[in-house]
């Protein structure tokens, strides 16, 4: 089975988001941006703890965006409607499902389901008073109500963002360990392997009980207790280690770390503490779906499950979380934790951008890439650059050196790039194509900075590539007009040579830095004009490459190139 | 979501119908055809439900048939009305079964009551003959089976049993016995069980009216009186009482044989004690039609049509029958290249016989004709109908079949009532499933894999007593069938329907024919007594009032028997509607 359609309406600060979803969806967006609304959305379609109560929300849920702007505006008065609704298709091999589907079919063949959670009026045939308001969930495109009892089936798990996994492992009725123990101890006396360990358990209880102590503390217990009450009434006690039945015994087991130590779970960090418990879900959710066939099909839904838990880990726990495991689960996370954006597939990425009150959603799939292409956007959103998603706006530059010196160069303009949102993204080459039409998938304006690369006909490559991009993109106008920036040469250059009252000092004194004597003689030599581009291009090189030369002139006070300039421009004022 | 206030919006248009649902207190509806009847029926439900009655408070429904109790229920959905406790709609004898005798077993004293077995038809049957034969071992007995329970039905008092006769008071003293023996109840017995519960126990009366304090009952005119004595218990004490929502038509009532009494809605409408209500607005036939069918209700209020024309015809046919079905068959001819779809035409006879011959000669003519015998074929109800739509769904394109997953699954939910599990579910729709690509397979394996997935069960459910040996009699007439026969079986198209007067029930088509209008068949020269022959008239109404555009009917003024002639001349229902 696949969840393919999950759209939300008039919820909250979702006004009207429709998203196609991933057997393992990554959901970003910055704090406010609705991410917690979209997952409680879900909720009230699947999640089979929620109590009728839970279900029926109030005034205060309503997109605000629908008021009228009165003070006793009230959404409920005007028959506004909430509405969270999937579709889910591929259920017809499991009957279990399609038996759980059976009355939210749409006329389609082969079947597709449709699950619709409303929060509206219901009709009950008069217009007098205010309408009566019923949340529930609706099957199909018909008002035929489904019961929970239905969808049990459809299992989710919601893990709140800031549970105490602790108390969870500890409580016994929430304890994912729980069902575990129960299974084994039933398996276990099923097998009769436990007379053995029936015997000794109460061995061992009779010897404590045997020892002259503890003997006299049972018998201190008793008087004390017959003396309260009076023998007729007080309860009889016995000190014993633990019960001699065996599968209470199994049932009572508790899970310990550190090896030998046999530490109690507190003692453990929290993120050791959330791996277990995941793996303790797994394992629970694994052994449901063998055992009681009656859930047929898991939803996770997890809210940023990245807090305490090593960058490592978190790639490694959601990279396999989020690989497709077989058609039984579908996943859908909430993070702001580029780690976990790394390892999912970039076309599962979705972006939740909120501009005054309403939350729009972008989807990475919507961008028109070859495999190819995606395959190399994959491998590019490794954990240090999956920032991009996270990012409000993104300026792609060619390297290295750009993304070092562009803070630098935004700071002298008076722009703050982490204030404005604005992510620095190097694609390491010039194949800018296939990293802007991502970005407008997920909606980021993007601005891109690149060289002139004059060739020795005096033909410009940058230029090239930015009318090649243009065509692209199907978009008319100049360059710089959507966000293209093309310098004349390379940009350590066009910094001298646009802005030589600020730059040449700091520039020289970088180079001379880095080098070596005979080409920092080189530099003095120039004096306070700039050399040619090959000059210039031969001592970098020998200053140890563009890389080191940008970290160090970086510390400097540096003005932008008139591109560079017009790039950020563009950004901040879109 | 909004058809619940659509639907209201609709009555207010109809000045009678809207008095029906805005009457307070007890209120009555003589719902002649066409009238709307279950769409007042289940739009004033669904309002009461929805603005006068609170949980876990609730309604009952009871009516005829699992059928129309299906209808009832999916009418109700669409309407908006959500599954809540005590709310009913189930025929007169689930109710009686699973809300007044099971539940109040215990409360009374009765605990043996609290599962009570219904025997099945053929067994009871087959015990009222043998108590017969030891009652009257060599005497002529063909009617006394039916007399014994026709008295049974009507719960007839000591002096109409004695009118009987001895013999036949002691036959059916065997009969009860050896259904006490065996620990069995027949439905009559049922009945007259629930009959004292609520007659004789205050608290059983308290409970249900606080269960539910409405009442609705459809098809009045044709439930048995044990019921109308509950229905008075619960809703005319003197103390408390539910409030009644009944509707039906006298001048429908069609099975007076079984022991009904059609004058009992007449009785209840003439009450003081509640209000009562023609409806007279007719939305099914068109002027002329309803013309007619007005000339046979002296002393109601006339049925008014909404649509002009149609055409009402006699047609004689001086050859005798073989005339009347080749006139049949011109007529259709002329209808259908008129282009009227076969299956907006209906041929009805007053027996089965005759309906054999037409379908016959229509066979011949190369006309496509259905006819459901059923002696030989299977009826449909509940159970047949569910087989059928499954069928369909499973090998006919699924949710484009017409026929939806979500229905068929409520519709086995109910079927399997209190022994229904999500397990159950998970089988059906894995046979379901798993026939989409075996339609060519025989229609019996289909039939015995539902069995296995859980029809078996359903089989042996109480409730269906009633409706299960149909199932056994389908097999037998599908049993050279593949899964696709019986599929375009379900999907009725493009065919003449061949039906009794009987069964043209609760139908109608476009263009009726109607054959046999001769006397001796119309009235029957078997009904000897005012009442069998006033049942007769009434089936010939309910003929006329099947049409939509189009009636015509067939007579010679004569009929032949294997021995004679009979110049009794033509039906004097044809000179009634002054076709003669």
């Amino acid at each position: 089975m696949r969840i393919c359609r999950f759209s939300v309406k008039n919820f909250r600060n979702l006004a009207n988001v429709e998203l196609e979803l991933c057997p393992g969806t990554v959901i970003v967006g910055e704090n406010r941006a609705g991410k917690s609304n979209l997952l409680h959305a879900l909720r009230l379609i699947l999640d089979g703890r929620m109590s009728f109560a839970d279900r029926q929300l109030t005034a205060e849920d309503f997109w605000d965006g629908l008021s009228t702007g009165e003070p006793d505006w009230d959404p409920m008065a005007e028959g506004h409607v909430i509405e969270a609704s999937i579709d889910l298709v591929d259920f017809l091999h499991d009957a279990g499902l399609t038996a759980a589907l059976g009355g939210a079919l749409v006329a389609e063949d082969p079947p597709r389901a449709r699950l619709t959670y409303r929060f509206g009026p219901i009709d009950t045939g008069t217009a007098d008073g205010k309408p009566r308001y019923r949340g529930a969930v609706y099957g199909g495109t018909t008002d035929q109500k489904i019961s929970s009892e239905m969808l049990a089936s459809l299992h989710l798990v919601f893990m709140h963002a800031l549970r105490d996994v602790e108390a969870d492992i500890r409580n016994w009725r929430k304890s994912p360990l729980r069902g575990l123990l129960v299974a084994a101890a039933a398996a276990a006396a099923e097998g009769g392997d436990l007379t053995e360990v029936k015997a000794a358990m109460k061995e061992a209880n009779d010897k404590l009980n045997g020892l002259d102590v503890i003997k006299q503390l049972g018998t201190n217990i008793g008087g004390r207790l017959e003396e309260m009450v009076g023998s007729a009434q007080a309860v009889e006690t016995k000190l014993a280690a633990a019960p001699d039945e065996p599968a209470r015994l199994i049932r009572a087991m508790r899970l310990f770390v550190d090896g030998e130590a046999n530490r109690p779970l507190g003692s453990a960090s929290l993120g050791t503490l959330n791996v277990i418990y995941l793996a303790l879900q797994e394992l629970g959710l694994d052994a449901r779906m063998i055992n009681e066939p009656d859930i047929a099909h898991v939803v996770m839904a997890i809210e940023e499950p990245e807090a305490h838990l090593h960058p490592h880990l978190q790639r490694l726990v959601f990279r396999r979380l989020l690989a497709a495991r077989d058609s039984a689960y579908t996943a859908l996370v909430t993070t702001q934790s580029p780690h976990i954006a790394s390892v999912t597939d970039p076309r599962c990425l979705v972006v939740l951008h909120n501009a005054e009150g309403t939350t729009t959603a972008s989807q990475a799939r919507d961008a028109d890439l070859t495999q190819a292409e995606w395959d190399d956007i994959a491998r590019y959103l490794d954990a240090t650059r999956a920032e991009i998603v996270f990012a409000r706006k993104v300026l792609l530059v060619e390297g290295y050196a750009e993304e070092v010196l562009m803070p630098r160069l935004a700071q002298s303009m008076g722009i703050d790039l982490d204030k404005e949102g604005i992510s620095v993204c190097a694609v390491h080459g010039t194949h800018f194509s296939s990293y802007v039409r991502f970005c407008d998938a997920l909606g980021l304006p993007w601005a891109v900075v690149t060289d002139g690369d004059v060739d020795s006909k005096g033909n410009s490559a940058g230029a090239a590539r930015a009318t090649e991009l243009l065509s692209l993109l199907k978009l008319g106008g100049t360059p710089a007009e959507h966000g293209i920036f093309v310098g004349d040469t390379t940009l350590e250059y066009d910094l001298i040579t646009s802005r030589p009252k600020e730059n040449i000092v700091p520039s020289f004194k970088a180079l001379k830095e880095l080098c070596a004597a005979p080409s920092a003689a080189d530099v003095d030599s120039w004096g306070a004009a700039a050399p040619d581009l090959a000059e210039f291009k031969r001592i970098l090189k020998n200053a140890g490459g563009k890389g080191r030369y940008a970290q160090r002139l970086a510390q400097l006070d540096i003005a932008p190139s008139s591109h560079v300039e017009g790039a950020l421009r563009y950004l901040v004022e879109r | 979501m909004s058809n619940l206030s659509a639907s209201i919006d609709e009555l207010k248009n109809n000045g009678c119908q809207w008095k029906a649902f805005t009457t307070e207190g007890h209120c009555v509806v003589l719902a002649p055809p066409g009238s709307g009847k279950t769409k007042l029926l289940t739009t004033r439900m669904a309002y009461d439900l929805a603005n006068k009655i609170n949980r876990p408070q609730g309604a009952a429904c009871i009516t005829l048939t699992n059928a129309a109790a299906d209808q009832l229920r999916r009418r109700m959905e669409r309407l908006g009305t959500e599954d809540r406790p005590n709310f009913f709609i189930g025929t007169v004898h689930s109710f009686l079964l699973r809300r007044v005798v099971a539940p109040f077993a215990h409360a009374v004293g009765r605990p043996e009551l609290a599962s009570i077995t219904i025997a099945s038809e053929e067994e009871s049957q087959k015990l009222l003959h043998e108590a017969i034969y030891e009652a009257y071992p060599s005497a002529d007995t063909w009617n006394v089976a039916t007399t014994i329970n026709f008295n049974r039905t009507r719960m007839a008092s000591a002096e109409d049993w004695a009118k009987s006769g001895e013999g036949l008071i002691e036959a059916a003293r065997h009969y009860e016995a050896k259904l006490e023996e065996r620990g069995l109840h027949d439905f009559s017995g049922l009945v007259e069980i629930a009959v004292q519960l609520v007659e004789n126990h205050q608290i059983v009366r308290q409970v249900l009216n606080a269960q539910f304090p409405h009442l609705y009952v459809d098809e009045y005119q044709d439930l048995s009186p044990g019921l109308d004595r509950v229905v008075k218990a619960l809703c005319f004490d003197y103390l408390t009482g539910s409030e009644l929502f009944a509707v039906g038509d006298p001048d429908q009532a069609l099975f007076g044989f079984t022991g009904t009494r059609p004058e009992l809605l007449d009785e209840l409408a003439a009450r003081t004690d509640l209000t009562s209500v023609e409806l007279t607005r007719n939305y099914r036939s068109r002027d002329e039609i309803i013309k007619r069918a007005n000339m046979m209700r002296p002393g109601r209020v006339p049925m008014v049509g909404d649509k002009p024309g149609g055409s009402v015809a006699g047609i004689y046919c001086p050859g005798g029958l073989p005339d009347q079905y080749q006139r049949v068959v011109d007529v259709i001819g002329e209808a259908h290249s008129g282009g009227v779809a076969l299956h907006e035409i209906a041929v009805l006879c007053p027996t089965r016989d005759l309906c054999l011959e037409v379908t016959d000669a229509l066979r011949r003519a190369g006309i496509p004709v259905f006819y459901r015998d059923v002696k030989k074929e299977y009826r449909p109800n509940s159970l047949t109908r569910f087989i059928e739509s499954a069928a369909t769904w499973a090998a006919t394109g699924r949710e484009t079949s017409g026929y939806r997953l979500g229905d068929l699954l409520k519709q086995w939910r109910h079927l399997l009532g209190p022994s229904r599990t999500p397990q159950y579910d998970r089988k059906l729709v894995s046979v379901l499933v798993e026939w989409g690509d075996r339609a060519d397979e025989a229609a019996t394996t289909f039939l015995d894999e539902l069995r296995q997935a859980g029809l078996g069960d359903v089989l042996g459910q109480v409730a269906l007593a009633a409706d299960a040996p149909e199932v056994r009699k389908m097999e037998a007439v599908i049993r050279t069938w593949s899964l696709r026969e019986l599929t375009q079986r379900a999907l009725r198209q493009d065919r003449v329907e061949v039906i009794t007067t009987t069964s043209s029930k609760g139908l109608e088509f476009d263009v009726v024919l109607l054959v046999g209008a001769d006397n001796g068949r119309m009235p029957s020269h078997m009904s000897n007594t005012p009442e069998r022959r006033a049942e007769d008239r009434r089936k010939f109404y309910v003929s006329v009032t099947r049409a939509r555009d189009d009636l015509r009917i067939f007579y010679s003024g004569f009929r032949l028997t294997r021995w004679r002639r009979w110049d009794d001349g033509v039906s004097p229902y044809v000179g009634e509607i002054e076709l003669l």
